[in-house]
């Protein structure tokens, strides 16, 4: 397969990261599975005294392991939304995001459901969900929602990748035979013809029209384990939009993250320019302002109707004691003026 | 069968025998039936108590003694006793916050201290209104949200009336627990620690003995003691009556000392649902706490300071603000 200038150009400048496992990236390694270690060891704890290790109780009983969970199943969800759409309109500056994007979408869609594992009071019993599922349940909706999602998101990297992996197998690269064979296996016999061209665009076309409403209804059936039940403060009609918002607005400001960091380590500097960030930057702000939108309309209401059990949840929530959800709601609302208003101040320093 | 009998010891052995019972039953369709086969008789005759909740005399020939066997099956356990709907009526006026309904509970399920299936709150519903004690068990809702968001139908509703969990069939995802809007269900976060007696009892959906770590639990309205023909051990203990427990098809609901008609009661001491506006249709219904026998503080005068601690709020909101 012949490469074009641009891909040959990305090759040249990707080589040395294919080819050898830098000491920079041990370090990294050994860091990241050094947190791993002490996650284990909190793990056996948890195994061997039971769940009263993790603080949670009768009346809290999902907690932070929820928060991670709903956190990283969000960033999926707007992954695959951002790269679809990025897709879809065809900008031109968009390419380098989307892939960036499905990545992130692989990852914590991965990351995501370990949290429910770890929540979940027998583990031992975990395939009674396949066993014995109860379509009814919100929780069976879930798990069915995340796992067509993993299908589809895995599928929507796979034929996104499906050019490089023949890139990579044509490439003379410095790496074992094994992997030059994987990557060709990979491939799939793609040779870059005019018809497989035309197919790809077809199916990548076809995935990112699938995953934008896939995405919008896992998020909202996410938000259903909430809104479904009884509580005050979780029993409404918002949660469903609620969440695709947040998780879009959390998805992007993550993304922005990951911009960053593999400019950085991969010097990405032609990919990712300071351009990139600034229209993420306002995607952001558009975004913040419909979760500050959301976030006004729902307590406002309640707080307004003031019926009996809203009013001790507002109560609770705009207590002066409650730290937490003073730090979140302001920061999290003002943090896009970081990453959108002030760019120049920002990024321009940084080439 | 007198309640000496069925505590400790004796219940181990009742189990069995009605474990027979149970068998005979289902393997004849009728204890008469297994009595006409011909087998040798011994002519010793013993009682048990039939699936019907009557009291047969069978020969002892026809007797197989089957250790450690649940009372009933997995099937029945989740299908309930037929032609039943149980239901109860908790008397507000009389209740004094005696607190021996919650540990007559505890100790029936071998429950330690800290957990309480049945538990008494204090509750005053507004700002000038008098504080009343308020015994709270499981509503066994006619709409459980507990049971709508099961992922693994480990919690089911009976024909009966019961909400029942199999703590076998329980993975933990503690949704039921944030779905029950009265927060009624509580989750074994450690290891239970189990009495030897029933350490080797199989486990029944009926029963909930013995516990198992990392699942959910809750009040079960105690459907092995109806199968005996018993009130459930809260019902028992309470030394002023206040829970009616009865049959809403027989339209009879009985605290042990009287019994009367559930309509009748209902109507004549607009008897309520807690948080109807919720439409779970709880089957436990309240009278209100209207002409009662004693003083809110009686129940809060001896308790012990961890307990005090509990309703300070409302009995010395002065001290609970400093």
């Amino acid at each position: 397969m012949e490469l074009t200038t641009y891909q040959q150009e990305a090759l040249d400048r990707q080589k040395p990261s294919l080819e050898k496992f830098g000491k920079k990236t041990w370090a990294w390694t050994i860091f990241y599975v050094l947190w791993i270690v002490v996650g284990g060891y909190a793990l056996y704890l948890q195994i061997s005294k039971g769940h009263g290790v993790t603080g949670m109780r009768d009346n809290v009983v999902w907690g932070l392991f929820i928060v991670n969970f709903i956190f990283f199943i969000g960033l999926s969800y707007a992954g695959a939304i951002i790269a679809g759409l990025l897709h879809l309109s065809k900008v031109p500056w968009g390419k380098p995001i989307i892939r960036l994007a499905q990545m992130m979408t692989i990852i914590s869609v991965i990351v995501g459901p370990i949290f429910i594992l770890l929540c979940v009071g027998r583990f031992d019993r975990i395939y009674h969900l396949f066993l014995y599922p109860r379509l009814q349940s919100p929780m069976t909706w879930d798990v069915l929602a995340i796992m067509t999602y993993f299908v589809g998101s895995i599928l929507f990297l796979y034929l996104a990748l499906l050019r490089d992996f023949a890139v990579y197998r044509d490439a003379k690269l410095g790496i074992p035979k094994w992997k030059q064979k994987l990557y060709g296996f990979f491939a799939n016999g793609y040779r870059g013809t005019a018809s497989q061209k035309r197919h790809l665009l077809l199916s990548e076309n076809l995935m990112a029209i699938i995953m934008i409403p896939l995405s919008i209804i896992v998020s909202s059936i996410l938000s259903w384990i909430f809104g479904m039940t009884l509580r005050p403060g979780w029993h409404s009609t918002i949660f469903g939009p609620y969440f695709v918002l947040g998780a879009l607005y959390s998805g992007c400001g993550v993304l922005i993250c990951a911009m960053w960091m593999y400019r950085r380590t991969h010097k990405l500097e032609n990919y990712f320019t300071e351009k990139h960030f600034v229209y993420l930057g306002y995607v952001m702000m558009v975004l913040a302002a419909g979760y500050g939108y959301f976030t006004f309309s729902e307590y406002f209401t309640s707080w307004f109707g003031s019926e009996k059990w809203d009013n001790e949840v507002i109560n609770k929530l705009f207590n002066p004691k409650e730290y937490g959800w003073w730090t979140l709601s302001p920061t999290s609302l003002a943090s896009w003026s970081r990453l959108s208003l002030l760019p120049s101040v920002n990024y321009a320093g940084q080439t | 069968m007198k309640q000496e009998e069925i505590n400790d010891k004796g219940r181990r052995d009742f189990l069995k025998t009605a474990a027979v019972a149970a068998v005979a039953a289902t393997a004849c369709g009728s204890l008469a039936c297994s009595c006409t086969s011909k087998k040798p008789t011994t002519g010793e005759k013993i009682k048990l108590l039939s699936p019907e909740g009557e009291i047969v005399e069978v020969d002892s020939a026809y007797l197989n003694h089957q250790e450690h066997m649940a009372i009933v099956s997995k099937l029945e356990a989740r299908q309930g006793i037929a032609g039943k709907k149980f239901v109860m009526v908790v008397d507000l006026s009389r209740c004094k916050n005696a607190r021996k309904c919650i540990t007559a509970c505890q100790k029936w399920h071998y429950r330690p201290e800290e957990t309480e299936w049945l538990t008494v709150k204090l509750l005053k519903d507004s700002e000038k209104g008098a504080p009343y004690w308020f015994p709270k068990q499981c509503f066994h809702c006619d709409n459980p949200p507990c049971v709508k968001v099961c992922p693994v139908d480990a919690t089911f509703k009976r024909q009966d009336g019961l909400v029942l969990i199999d703590n076998e069939r329980c993975i933990g995802c503690k949704f039921c627990m944030a779905a029950c809007p009265y927060s009624t269900r509580v989750f074994n976060w450690n290891d239970p620690v189990i009495p030897a007696e029933i350490e080797e009892q199989q486990y029944s959906a009926e029963t909930g003995i013995p516990a198992k770590v990392g699942t959910v639990e809750k009040c079960d309205f105690c459907p092995d003691r109806s199968r005996e023909g018993l009130l459930p051990p809260c019902v028992d203990a309470c030394p002023n009556g206040v829970f009616y427990f009865g049959d809403e098809n027989e339209d009879t609901v009985t605290n042990g000392e009287e019994t009367i008609s559930f309509t009748q009661l209902i109507k004549d001491r607009s008897g309520y649902r807690f948080m109807e506006e919720l439409g779970t249709k709880p089957r436990v219904y309240y009278l209100p706490p209207k002409d009662r026998q004693f003083p809110v503080e009686r129940g809060y005068e001896n308790l012990p300071d961890t307990l005090k601690a509990r309703f300070k709020d409302i009995m010395e909101p002065e001290k609970s603000k400093s």
